[in-house]
């Protein structure tokens, strides 16, 4: 009597799935490249990770330097918003999820604590809390998603192809050399 | 509440209390359960895990030379540092002992090259945890300490893991067996030692003993030597036989296979990458859980992957190791540098600076800094773990009678259980609270999601709870680190009480000085 020892795997599945992947990718390349081609837009970097802390701390730079009535560290600070790539990126990606009204809303904020500054008067402090809520709107929209299915459905593929070739070739590289996995 | 007191319970043992245990056994066999049983037993497992981790090292690798500069945006430092080091690994070790060995990238690229090895025997000198503890001290935590961070600067870490991916396919080429995993990867002690406190472990139906086994022959066990084991356990001689409760005997089924397939592997099948039989196995250490065993034997026979009590490895442990010892002391002497920078500055006032004048004369070639660091702060931090252990452990002897290197090998798992508790809400919770969203963005960005996500995940300051962590931690690893103890004291001493007390006090005492050190000096830092 023959015991089956383990549970047998069918790799046969995998040769289809395997074919069609590779031509879905294949296509997927071609079009990712041909939109590349096509995108005439600035690059900007997406991945928001360190700006946002940075941005984050220049805002509370700001309202601690008017607590204490240091109106040149507020300057500072807002030159840095301004003059450092962090605003760009942040600006970018806001841009293209159409949320022009926040970007111009902070701009304002911004400019205007900069005028007051420059005049070391008082109200910086309230302008000060507006920049400081604007910015956190800007926080909310950016932590909603925005998926890029194109990619998503590329890495996904990309991998899982890659798995599903070794789990067909492994067994085949196995017989063919006669070791075991 | 009968398992608390081992004494009373090995009164109680009857012919039907046996039964009970071993049926209560067979309910704490995971392979009840058809969706566990299914995803262990299939061959994908662990080869389809390990094919993605591959591909995931290689991106993680190609992002480490080409990435970004920055530790917090780079692939390979993020997961290095963070994502898989504690919550997957150390976080993973508390409910899955070592199964990240299983899955391990490198691992499987050593495996896949072992395949085609020369045929070499790894010296028998060098077979120990010796120098993966050197390689974990050195390379991999020490050099941060001078310098030279090899989990946070994204392309020396880089080529860091190359280098680790390189020795590992040319160790794996030279000699038979998995070499590099075992007695070379930097971290395969940390997660030999930590591996002992999980929950689980594949077993056969009747665990063994090693009640009349010499240590010969459980290094070299083969199926002729489980065929030369007795069928039913000598209770009372094994507990006798150091720190070893018996556990119960060579499984029948096993005694009499004529193949030892989990052993030595089928046409299908390898055997265990580990060397190890699981007939004979009674520990956690080196089994990754790969379950190359539980494929190569029938679904009806022995192979369990079976719940268990945490921790109870602990007291269980055949032939301390003194290498796992010392790498129990080395976690807790690199737990927190700054602690025992701290600690030593509480105690004895200007021996820091003493020691650092003195330091900077003996290497001119050392910065400042590197010296502050990586001779003071860091090898004193381990010297005086391993002083104050030592000190416990001679006390002990002397009170017991026992012989220091027995008893320094004996009581360093309560250590462990004490540190675990620290390391497992700190290390892997704290870790997932405030750096959460940072890995969670960052891994999310690369997939095509773009969202911000703050890396506080939770604000735990404002928890409640969480503003208690240091008083329940010290409580929880006081009452662990003495129950490990006790119960290790009781089966060296021959359940003698007045030796128990003796044995077990000096080490009850310290645990409790180390909690006191974590619980006062370390709020301090956090």
């Amino acid at each position: 009597m023959t015991i089956n020892r383990h549970i047998s795997i069918d790799t046969s599945a995998c040769k289809p799935l395997l074919i069609f992947l590779i031509f879905f990718i294949t296509g997927l390349g071609f079009i990712q490249e041909v939109a590349a081609d096509n995108e005439t837009s600035e690059k900007w970097d997406r991945l928001l990770i360190e700006e946002i802390p940075l941005l984050k701390e220049n805002i509370e730079g700001i309202i601690n330097a008017i607590d204490k009535s240091n109106y040149t560290m507020v300057r500072e600070q807002i030159d840095d918003i301004e003059s450092a790539g962090n605003w760009f990126n942040v600006r970018k990606e806001l841009e293209s999820r159409n949320q022009v009204d926040l970007i111009s809303s902070f701009n304002d904020s911004l400019s205007r604590l900069d005028q007051l500054a420059t005049t070391n008067n008082s109200a910086s402090i309230e302008q000060a809390q507006i920049l400081s809520k604007d910015f956190n709107k800007i926080e909310q929209v950016l932590g909603q998603p925005v998926i890029d299915f194109q990619r998503l459905l590329l890495v996904i593929f990309i991998i899982g192809s890659l798995i599903a070739l070794g789990l067909h070739a492994i067994p085949k590289v196995r017989k063919r050399l006669n070791i075991k996995f | 509440m009968l398992w608390l007191f081992p004494r009373k319970r090995i009164k109680l043992k009857t012919k039907s209390s046996k039964i009970i245990t071993s049926e209560r056994n067979e309910r704490r066999d995971l392979f009840n359960y058809s969706l566990i049983a299914r995803f262990y037993r299939t061959k994908h497992y662990p080869l389809s895990l390990q094919l993605f981790f591959v591909i995931v090292l290689v991106i993680f690798i190609y992002d480490g030379f080409v990435g970004p500069d920055s530790a917090d945006a780079n692939l390979i430092t993020l997961a290095l540092s963070g994502v898989f080091w504690y919550p997957m690994i150390f976080g993973g070790l508390f409910f899955l002992g070592r199964s990240w060995c299983a899955v391990c990238p490198v691992g499987a690229i050593a495996g896949a090259a072992n395949r085609f090895n020369l045929g070499f025997k790894f010296p028998r000198q060098l077979s120990t945890w010796g120098l993966p503890l050197i390689a974990f001290i050195g390379p991999l935590w020490g050099f941060r300490e001078f310098g030279i961070n090899v989990l946070r600067e994204p392309l020396i870490t880089a080529v860091w893991i190359s280098g680790v991916i390189a020795i590992a396919i040319l160790v794996s080429i030279l000699f038979k067996g998995r070499v590099f995993c075992r007695f070379m990867c930097p971290i395969t002690t940390p997660l030999a030692v930590r591996s002992r406190v999980a929950p689980v472990e594949v077993r056969t139906k009747t665990m063994a003993t090693y009640s009349d086994m010499s240590n010969k022959q459980r290094q070299h066990v083969s199926s002729s030597t489980i065929k030369k084991l007795p069928m039913t356990a000598e209770i009372s001689k094994a507990n006798n036989t150091g720190n070893m409760t018996s556990v119960g005997k060579i499984d029948p089924t096993c005694k009499s296979c004529k193949t030892h397939d989990c052993f030595k592997g089928n046409e299908d099948t390898e055997g265990c990458p580990w060397g190890e039989h699981p007939a004979t196995m009674t520990n956690n250490s080196a089994c990754s859980m790969c379950m190359k065993c539980v494929h190569s034997c029938p679904p009806t026979e022995p192979m369990r992957l079976r719940l268990r009590m945490p921790f109870s490895e602990l007291w269980q442990v055949f032939r301390p190791d003194i290498y796992e010892a010392l790498t129990i002391l080395v976690l807790i002497g690199i737990f927190n540098t700054f602690l025992w920078h701290e600690t030593i500055d509480l105690f004895l006032p200007g021996f820091k600076e003493m020691l650092l004048e003195g330091t900077q004369s003996l290497f001119p070639f050392l910065s400042e800094e590197q010296v502050e660091r990586g001779i003071i702060r860091y090898v004193m931090s381990i010297g005086m773990v391993l002083g104050i252990y030592t000190f416990a452990s001679l006390v002990s002897s002397k009170l017991s009678g026992q012989k220091l290197r027995s008893n320094f090998a004996n009581f360093s798992y309560p250590y462990l259980a004490a540190f675990f508790i620290y390391g497992i809400v700190d290390s892997t919770f704290g870790q997932i609270a405030n750096n959460g969203g940072l890995y969670l963005t960052a891994a999310l960005h690369h997939l095509g999601i773009y969202l911000y996500i703050s890396p506080n995940l939770m604000d735990l300051g404002s928890l409640e709870a969480y503003s208690m962590k240091w008083i329940i931690e010290a409580i929880l690893a006081v009452l662990v680190g003495g129950y490990v103890t006790y119960r290790i004291a009781l089966n060296i001493t021959s359940n003698n009480t007045k030796k128990m007390i003796l044995a077990a006090t000096p080490h009850m005492l310290m645990i409790l000085f180390l909690v006191l050190i974590f619980t006062t000096i370390l709020p301090r830092w956090s």
